[in-house]
């Protein structure tokens, strides 16, 4: 330890797990949570808690121009239309906000304050989502940060750039893909990703 | 996908990379899901965790690692909320029962 609050002895993971499972055991001692507690939490999160339901959302919004314009309007009362998991405390589905990329506008999510993520529809978010440096550049050069990694706008689309919060955890409508007017749902479903809902991707087929 | 040269994105790549990494997830929710403390309470903290460590300096601050500003968070949460000295009763469900 050379001093100061961030320095880490060398067995940080270590430390941390001890850390962690201590403060489990000590909160079933007292009776707080049960042992079972958090792997049900953790189950439930894991099996319903994913982008699956982002993907049945974006099909629906492809294939229905009223319930397009409606998960816009009201994105929790839209999502409640369809027949997916409740949500839990933390994971809130009322927080929920679509944003729907147009042709001359494309929407990128970010959470420069604490990696905020729409939970509900596309599960946890990829390490990257959480770094400084994404964050940081994706906020302030959007563009050239979007063409790092592949999507290519045109000059003269807009990028709307829009930061998490506790009340506003954003998720992206891509659009769909051309070519698709004869997919089934199925068909379309495979064409929509995590980072194309994320805003870093486009919709299609996965490379 | 390449960001800039310490984050390359991996679609394959696990969300936790330690189990105790996992269960500190599952605690912040599973003590916000059965009434314990508000999620925004658990947020401000990781917020606060996260702010503190981007102002400091760079050659003061050590390495980037999210889950220890999540576990430092949790640590709060729960101290704040005296879970582990004054815990409030809970139901036959195992939510907290506020009076």
């Amino acid at each position: 330890m050379t001093g100061g609050q961030f320095f880490y002895p060398d067995d940080r993971e270590a430390s941390n797990a001890a850390k962690v499972a201590a403060l489990e055991s000590l909160l079933i001692e007292k009776g707080v949570i049960t042992g079972q507690t958090v792997d049900k939490v953790l189950s439930y999160f894991e099996s319903e808690m994913t982008p699956l339901n982002g993907r049945k959302i974006v099909v629906k919004a492809w294939t229905d121009p009223q319930f397009a314009a409606r998960v816009v309007g009201d994105t929790p009362a839209a999502v409640a239309e369809l027949d997916l998991p409740e949500g839990m405390a933390g994971a809130e589905g009322e927080h929920l906000q679509a944003v729907a990329n147009t042709p001359g506008v494309h929407n990128l999510i970010i959470c420069t304050l604490c990696s905020c993520f729409p939970w509900p529809v596309l599960g946890l978010p990829p390490y990257w989502y959480k770094d400084p440096v994404f964050r940081a550049r994706a906020a302030r050069e959007p563009r050239k940060v979007l063409a790092e990694v592949g999507v290519d706008l045109p000059e003269d689309t807009e990028i709307k750039v829009w930061d998490s919060s506790g009340h506003s955890r954003w998720f992206v409508i891509p659009q769909r893909p051309p070519g698709t007017e004869d997919f089934t749902d199925d068909m379309l479903m495979e064409m929509v990703t995590t980072e194309s809902m994320m805003g870093v991707a486009l919709a299609g087929p996965v490379p | 996908m390449r960001l800039h040269e310490t984050c390359t994105t991996d679609q394959a790549a696990p969300q936790f990379d330690f189990e105790w990494q996992r269960r500190a997830f599952g605690l912040a929710l599973a003590l916000s899901e059965f009434g314990h403390y508000d999620w925004e309470d658990f947020q401000q903290n990781l917020i606060q965790s996260i702010g503190d460590w981007e102002h400091a300096p760079e050659g003061e601050r050590g390495d980037w690692h999210y889950f220890d500003h999540w576990v430092a968070a949790l640590q709060k949460v729960i101290a704040d909320h005296h879970l582990l000295i004054a815990p409030v009763p809970t139901d036959a469900g195992d939510h907290a029962v506020r009076e």
